[in-house]
């Protein structure tokens, strides 16, 4: 059997698949805007009880865009467990994934939250293929005719008034994306963290 | 010795990223990468610059270690990895990648004590710790006296510094000599040439009335002040002699309590460890006046002071063999982590 390791922790739920092309063999999540890292070992312990590790040939991973923090864990974990096994790291866009799972005729935008006020943004065709920049903004800043987008993501829920057409789902779902990796997979391994450090200087008294 | 554990440690609690392995109490590999040179022109480390910094370096710092060991992941017995003290941001890019190999190699992790790991790594130069034993760790970070009865189990703190770390102490003074960051190895070098009687710097904590409640902690942001006063005061001053001056002070407030505590506690060992006992003048001194008063000093060598991996490997190390239990998935790297928990449940 060939298996492959789903993890995301670039939301406030943090999840855990395990899945091969046919059928999804484990899909745990835990919700949560901090403690992502606690949260994925808690799941993985649960989820990898019993596996046979030889039956995994590759680890997908969503690399964002999420905030900084929660984002690393997740990719962490990932790339480390991918290289102690000796199989490749499928990156992923969060987003694309949850895009994966929407049903609309027409095109459609997802949002999830970013925190400080802002949130991660994409648009998507009908038949959910990324169209231009993934951007992160004020949701207050998109224009009216991207806020009257059906839009997808949980960033819906937190601006509710906002994004008047809602679409499921909230979140990315790991048995789709560890049954589907490598229809989403990017060359580029990197976080997208799409914003800049916060470098302030530590105060020299 | 075959049947010694082979222990692969992960160390991310601050600028570097490390990953070392041991066997037993050898030492195999020591992989470091730093980015320090990113922070120097912040004059200190930034938090998110560090973190994103350790995820790039982590798995090739994980690879370089199994090659310079010449060992496979496969043969592992354990992994280790710093849960705290440090920047949580930063040490949770470790204790995920610690999780992945674990998790990956079905092998037990411990989540340690980072202070605990810098007396620990004094097995691999010298043998067996002595116990007990007074510990005296020096870095940017951190200043801690400490009663070490057993570095896997039985860690005591003594005392601690109220404001800035003896290595934090360093690095502004070096800022406002013009001597760039990080400070204790610019110091130390400035240091060579300079007289280190030339000034009276302060001695904090170390007055009568301090002995009550300080005893055995720690103030240097006084006589950072005081350099400051003293640059300000006398605008043709002599770089390598304030250098020196401040160094001095420094390393005589250490090494007084250290021995003090030594006395008070009946100790006859001192193992001094963390990035400030790199410098020079401290290992100098720390030899002529120990053994004045029949007090023995372990200090590493300069490479294993400053944050590593091998420190990380060599407790986990010292865990395998003690028995210790292992952490339970989803324990929690925390910034203040204190001594007394050598490692997480
Ligand atoms: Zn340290």
């Amino acid at each position: 059997m060939s298996l492959t390791l789903a993890i995301d922790t670039a939301t406030r739920r943090t999840g855990i698949a395990l899945a091969s092309s046919q059928n999804v063999i484990g899909e745990l999540y835990e919700e949560g805007a901090t403690a992502h890292g606690e949260a994925l070992s808690r799941l993985a312990s649960q989820l990898l009880q019993g596996v046979d590790r030889a039956t995994i040939s590759s680890v997908a991973v969503g690399v964002g865009p999420g905030p900084f923090t929660g984002l690393r864990v997740g990719i962490s974990f990932a790339q480390s467990f991918a290289f102690a096994l000796g199989v490749p790291v499928i990156s992923v866009c969060t987003l694309d994934v949850i895009a994966a799972e929407v049903s609309c005729n027409q095109e459609f935008a997802v949002a999830t939250d970013a925190r400080r006020k802002e949130v991660y943004w994409a648009r998507y065709s009908a038949a959910g293929k990324r169209l231009g920049e993934l951007r992160v903004l004020k949701p207050g800043d998109l224009t009216d005719e991207e806020r009257w987008l059906p839009t997808a993501g949980d960033a819906v829920e937190i601006y509710g008034e906002l994004f008047p057409y809602l679409l499921d789902p909230p979140f990315p779902s790991m048995g789709l994306l560890g049954a589907r990796a490598s229809e989403f997979a990017l060359t580029d391994h990197a976080p997208m963290y799409m914003r800049r450090p916060d470098a302030t200087p530590p105060v020299l008294a | 010795m075959k049947n010694e554990p082979l222990v692969l440690g992960i160390e991310t609690s601050c600028d570097e990223t490390a990953v070392g392995i041991v066997r037993g109490t050898t030492l195999l590999a020591d992989a470091i990468a730093s980015s320090v040179d990113e922070h120097a022109r912040f004059g200190g480390v930034v938090p998110e610059v560090a973190s994103r910094a350790h995820l790039e370096a982590m798995v090739p710092g994980i690879e370089r270690a199994c090659k310079d060991a010449k060992v496979s992941l496969a043969d592992l017995d354990a992994i280790a990895v710093t849960a705290g003290p440090g920047l949580v941001g930063a040490l949770l890019v470790g204790t995920s990648a610690a999780a992945g190999l674990a998790f990956a190699l079905d092998k037990p992790l411990y989540a340690v004590n980072h202070l605990a790991a810098h007396v620990s790594v004094d097995v691999l130069e010298h043998g067996a710790l002595p116990s007990p034993a007074i510990a005296l760790l020096v870095s940017g970070g951190h200043t801690s006296l400490l009663r070490v009865d057993d570095v896997s189990s039985h860690i005591t703190s003594l005392g601690a510094t109220m404001d800035d770390a003896a290595g934090e102490a360093f690095d502004k003074v070096a800022r406002i000599l013009g001597l760039g960051f990080p400070g204790g190895p610019a110091i130390d070098r400035e240091a060579q040439s300079g007289n280190a009687r030339a000034i009276d710097f302060p001695r904090g904590f170390t007055q009568s009335r301090d002995q009550e409640d300080h005893a055995f902690d720690f103030s240097f942001s006084g006589l950072k002040s005081a350099v400051a006063r003293y640059l300000h005061d006398h605008p043709n001053f002599h770089v390598a002699d304030v250098a020196a001056s401040f160094q001095e002070a420094v390393v005589d407030v250490l090494l007084t309590k250290a021995l003090s505590a030594a006395k008070s506690e009946g100790i006859e060992h001192l193992i001094i460890g963390g990035g400030v006992a790199a410098n020079s003048r401290l290992r100098l001194l720390a030899e002529e006046r120990a053994s004045k008063v029949g007090v023995a000093v372990r200090i590493p060598r300069p490479g294993l002071c400053t944050d590593n991996g091998a420190m990380v490997a060599a407790l986990g190390s010292l865990l395998v063999s003690a028995g210790s239990t292992p952490s339970r998935p989803g324990f929690e790297a925390r910034s203040a982590l204190p001594v007394a928990q050598v490692t997480l449940a």
